[in-house]
C-alpha cells in the first residue's frame, strides 16, 4: 500500500497560476488516494475553486479519495463557504488527520 | 400560460424546458448547491422566474406579488417561502434576489435554510446581455454625480493597469494597501478584496482580445467605501457552459454574495462594476 500522493499549494491562487494548477491537478487525475495542503494558500479566485470542483468531482467519479488541508478561518476556508464548495470537498485542518482519514 | 399568473410555473417548468423569456445573451449561473437541492437537471435554460417552480403552492402568490414590486422598482426582494427540494419535501428558505445594475433586468439570487445553519446557500445569477447603452450611460453619470454632490472623500486611490494575469495580483495588493488604513472592519475588508478581485479578473480575462488597460479607482467616504473596476473593451462571449468553462458565472455569484451592494454598467465604450459599502454611522 503506498501512501497519498501529497500536493502543497501556497501563494496566491489567481488568474495567472491558474495553468499551472490546471496542470498539477491534471498529474493528479489517475492517482487513487491524494491530500492537497492549502494552508499556505493565501488567495483563492473563483476560476481556481472552479479547478477544485474539478478534481473533486473526478475523483468522485472515479471512487478515489482527495482530502483538502485548510486551516479553519482562513481565506480559502471562508471562500470555500461562500461557493459553497465545501459542502462537496473533504476537509481536515491538520496533516495527521489528513492521514488518519486514510488509514481509517 | 398568462404572465401574470405565479401557477403556470410549475406546469410550464415541467413540461417545457424552453424559457418563457430570453433576452438575447445572457449569463445564467446556479451553483452546485442548487442543482444538488433541487435535482434540477437542466442547467442550460433558466428564466428571471425560473425559481417559482420550486416554490411551496400556498406561498406562491404572496412571493410572486413581492417579487413583481420588486422586480419593477428594481430593489432587494426578500421573502421567505417553502422551496422544494429533490425529494419532494419542503424546507424554509429566505429569498434574497439583488438587482446588479439599475437599469437592466440583471439579478443576484440566494436562499438559506432557515433551519440548517450549515447548508450551502442556493445562488443564482442572470446577466442579460446588454445592447441599449445610451439610457444606461445617462444613468451612469447621474449616480457619479449624487456621490459627487453628496460626499467628498476622504481618501481616494486611482491606478491604470494592464490587462493581463499578473495584474489581477497588483490590483489587489494595491488595493489592499489603500484600504489598510481606512474604517473598514476585518469582515468587509475580505469580502470587498474578494469581489474586486473577481471583477478585475473580468475585466482581465474577458475584455480584451488584444492589449488593454483596467482601473482600479477607491473612494473613502464618512460613511461608505466605494471600489470600481473599470475596462474599456468588451466582455467576450462565452463558451460552452460545462463546469469548468464558467468561472464567470461562479465568479459574479461571488461578487453578488460578498458586496450584495454591486453595480454593472455595460456599453460598446466598456465596463464599470462598483461596489459600495455602508458603515453605520
Amino acid at each position: 500500500m503506498t501512501d497519498p500522493r501529497l500536493l502543497t499549494l501556497s501563494g496566491e491562487l489567481d488568474v495567472a497560476t491558474r495553468q499551472s494548477l490546471r496542470g498539477a491537478f491534471a498529474a493528479l487525475a489517475e492517482v487513487d488516494e491524494a491530500i492537497i495542503d492549502l494552508r499556505d494558500v493565501r488567495y483563492v479566485d473563483s476560476a481556481s475553486l472552479a479547478e477544485f470542483a474539478w478534481l473533486a468531482d473526478r475523483f468522485r467519479k472515479r471512487e478515489a479519495r482527495v482530502v483538502w488541508i485548510i486551516l479553519p478561518g482562513s481565506h480559502v476556508e471562508r471562500v470555500l463557504q461562500i461557493s459553497g464548495l465545501v459542502q462537496t470537498m473533504a476537509i481536515v485542518a491538520t496533516p495527521e488527520a489528513a492521514r488518519a482519514h486514510f488509514a481509517a | 400560460m398568462r404572465a401574470d399568473d405565479p401557477d403556470a410555473y410549475e406546469s410550464t417548468a415541467a413540461t417545457q424546458p424552453a424559457p418563457a423569456e430570453v433576452a438575447g445573451e445572457k449569463i445564467a449561473y446556479r451553483n452546485p448547491a442548487w442543482f444538488a437541492y433541487t435535482g434540477d437537471a437542466d442547467a442550460q435554460n433558466m428564466t428571471t422566474d425560473f425559481w417559482l417552480a420550486y416554490v411551496h403552492p400556498d406561498d406562491r402568490r404572496g412571493a410572486w406579488d413581492a417579487w413583481q414590486n420588486a422586480r419593477s422598482a428594481k430593489t432587494i426582494f426578500t421573502h421567505v417561502v417553502r422551496l422544494r427540494r429533490a425529494d419532494g419535501s419542503y424546507r424554509a428558505h429566505r429569498l434574497r434576489i439583488a438587482p446588479f445594475a439599475a437599469t437592466d433586468d440583471a439579478w443576484v439570487g440566494s436562499a438559506e435554510d432557515l433551519h440548517d445553519d450549515d447548508a450551502a446557500p442556493l445562488q443564482h445569477v442572470l446577466l442579460p446581455e446588454l445592447t441599449d447603452h445610451s439610457t444606461r450611460m445617462r444613468d451612469a453619470a447621474a449616480d457619479a454625480s449624487i456621490v459627487e454632490e453628496d460626499l467628498r472623500p476622504i481618501a481616494r486611490l486611482e491606478e491604470t493597469f494592464p490587462a493581463e494575469p499578473l495584474s489581477a495580483a497588483k490590483i489587489r495588493a494595491a488595493l489592499a494597501h489603500f484600504l489598510a488604513s481606512a474604517p473598514i472592519s476585518e469582515d468587509d475588508l475580505f469580502h470587498l478584496m474578494l469581489a474586486v478581485g473577481e471583477a478585475a479578473n473580468n475585466a482581465i480575462e474577458h475584455a480584451y482580445v488584444g492589449p488593454g488597460n483596467v482601473v482600479l479607482r477607491a473612494q473613502v467616504f464618512a460613511h461608505a467605501t466605494i471600489v470600481e473596476i473599470v475596462d474599456f473593451g468588451r466582455w467576450r462571449p462565452l463558451r460552452a457552459m460545462d463546469d469548468r468553462a464558467r468561472p464567470r458565472g461562479r465568479g459574479l455569484a461571488m461578487m453578488g454574495a460578498a458586496v450584495p451592494d454591486m453595480r454593472i454598467h455595460r456599453s460598446p465604450a466598456g465596463t464599470h462594476v462598483r461596489f459600495a459599502l455602508e458603515r453605520p454611522t
